[in-house]
């Protein structure tokens, strides 16, 4: 705790030193990350951020939770019990393998697709939205599963068919579950760097053609980390990044926390 | 017995401390003289495959000196980090006063080790072979979008660059570009290997790599009248100028392994150019005419094998 109250002021105050010498304004909405020439726009990196975890979440919940429904509520014990192995198999794959696979077949396919250079949000979008489907997949599953039978049959006793039971019993009664299940995926998708890294481009400016290159805030990181030295402002401003960040993924965990509670 | 059994644990326990006090203490047979502290040297991906085999090659010749550890990431974390005194010595192809700015730099030493020549690769669908400084100014600046305007195929240009910190970009930008930035629609790589495979890949791709680094599947662009050629890399005209920087005064350890790379003749053949072999000295001069660059005033042909000098004057851009 004091460690983390430790970084959390060493990160306040470098923030606070890069607004007070470059101005709050060209800071927070600044569309230019361009250290060497005095520019220290954040604005890319947040809405890189936002725009594939968007892309991220409108992907993998449809994807991931069709694959819980099956899985946990339409198969065979067998074959659900394989499918809930290759789940966990997935969840276990580095993400940098996630990244190889991104710029293979995602890149070209965005290229094809969208025209540019393939490299961009979109693409960094769907590879991660791929790569954590089996996490959702896999906690929405258990949650389906946790769901007591006895609510089921009454609703079948009632006269209601499966897809009914289905949408009005077992999911409302897994909601909470399928909820958190989403918000981890999301928060790994807002803290995944090298499969992002390896498809995103990299472009630290903040535009509306999301099919272009362009950054997130782990990715400008890693980037910058190690030509920025620590007490300039380029320095600054990579301690401003990982403020961000961790302020995104600590109201990310509050909300799990809130719905682990209520689960 | 009981009492036996109590005394063999105590003789136990009392060696193991004395061979942990004496492993921790460094301590080994009589006699025998303590490794020096190791040499960390840490800069340019260009240059960490050339320093890594001299380092496995001074271990070799010389085991009882001082290990040399050799990481790479980037010229600019190297002469951070020699700075901050967490590396002893920094490769790096950028000029260190335009990374610590004067007054930090005036405190260190540095050898030229050789140029680097840094050439233009295109995707090989692009119908271009040559381009002059002033086209090659508009593609990489991005106000050339499509490959029909020079002539070549009906492809959209994508640039592909470095990421801040390379020297390679350092290089295109200072040298081609006169200050001007590379477009912000290119597609930023880490290294010169994701440069080379992501314009082999992309159709309308140009990008830059130091010229060790060109592997089949893109092709080298002509530049003006010079065509790059690796038989005679010196006749190429843009370049990085390769150097080892250090904190003055460098510690023995580091001085013996700083005088036996300079005995050491192979760079070329990890894509090091000497400057002793260049032939354009006209070019050298303008190019490198930065004084922030050991050697860089053009009147210093090989200064590896010429000894060690302090940096002086010049700036940040």
């Amino acid at each position: 705790m004091l460690w983390m109250a430790g970084l959390t002021g060493w990160l306040v105050a470098d923030t606070l030193r890069l607004v007070a010498r470059a101005g709050a304004a060209p800071v927070l909405l600044g569309f230019h990350f361009d250290p060497a020439h005095g520019r220290f726009g954040l604005l890319p990196f947040v809405w890189g951020s936002v725009v594939v975890g968007v892309l991220a979440l409108v992907v993998s919940v449809p994807l991931g939770l069709s694959w819980a429904v099956v899985a946990a509520k339409r198969l065979p014990r067998r074959a659900s019990s394989a499918m809930t192995t290759a789940m966990a198999a997935l969840v276990a794959i580095p993400s940098v393998v996630w990244g190889w696979w991104g710029l293979e077949t995602v890149v070209p396919a965005v290229r094809g697709a969208l025209g540019g250079p393939g490299f961009g949000l979109v693409a960094a979008g769907v590879t991660v939205a791929i790569m954590v489907v089996p996490t959702v997949a896999a906690l929405a599953a258990a949650s389906l599963r946790a769901v007591p039978a006895a609510l089921e049959d009454a609703s079948r006793a009632l006269g209601a068919d499966e897809d009914t039971t289905l949408m009005a019993v077992t999911l409302a009664a897994a909601r909470p579950g399928i909820t958190r299940a989403v918000l981890m995926g999301e928060a790994r998708v807002l803290a995944e760097t090298m499969a992002v890294a390896m498809v995103v481009g990299g472009q630290p400016v903040a535009r509306l053609q999301i099919a272009w290159p362009g950054a997130t805030l782990t990715t400008g990181i890693l980037t910058h980390l190690a030509a920025l030295p620590p007490k300039s402002p380029g320095g600054q401003a990579v301690a401003a990044m990982a403020l961000l960040l961790l302020a995104a993924t600590t109201w990310l965990g509050r909300h799990l926390r809130r719905l682990g509670a209520l689960s | 017995m009981k009492h036996q059994e109590h005394r063999a644990a105590a003789l136990r326990a009392a060696g193991l401390a004395v061979l942990l006090a004496a492993a921790l203490a460094g301590g080994g047979p009589s006699g025998v003289k303590a490794r020096p502290a190791g040499i960390r040297v840490m800069g340019a991906t260009s240059l960490a495959p050339f320093l890594a085999a001299m380092a496995t090659r001074y271990h070799a010749q010389h085991p009882e000196a001082a290990l040399v550890h050799v990481a790479a990431g980037g010229s600019l974390a190297g002469l951070h980090h020699l700075q901050r005194g967490a590396a002893d010595a920094a490769a790096s192809d950028i000029p260190p006063l335009a990374v610590l700015g004067g007054a930090r730099a005036r405190k260190l030493s540095g050898r030229v080790l050789g140029r680097l020549p840094v050439v233009l690769v295109v995707h090989r669908g692009v119908g271009v072979t040559q381009v002059s400084r002033a086209r090659a100014t508009r593609l990489l600046t991005g106000h050339v979008r499509s490959w029909q305007e020079l002539g070549g195929a009906a492809e959209n240009v994508v640039v592909v660059t470095r990421a801040l910190g390379s020297g390679a970009l350092w290089v295109v930008e200072h040298q081609l570009l006169q200050g001007a930035p590379v477009s912000d629609r290119a597609v930023v790589q880490w290294s010169n290997g994701a440069v080379v495979k992501a314009v082999a890949a992309t159709p309308g791709a140009i990008g830059f790599v130091d010229a060790g680094f060109v592997r089949p599947g893109v092709r080298v662009l002509g530049l003006g009248s010079a065509a790059y050629q690796a038989r005679d890399p010196a006749a190429w005209p843009l370049y990085a100028t390769a150097g080892l920087y250090w904190r003055r005064p460098a510690r023995p350890a580091l001085a013996a392994w700083l005088a036996f790379l300079a005995a050491q003749p192979d760079r070329a053949r990890f894509g090091i150019v000497e400057e002793g072999t260049a032939r354009h000295g006209a070019s050298r001069s303008t190019r490198t005419s930065s004084p922030s660059h050991p050697g860089g005033d053009g009147g210093r042909a090989g200064a590896l094998d010429g000894g060690a000098h302090r940096l002086a004057g010049g700036g940040y851009p």
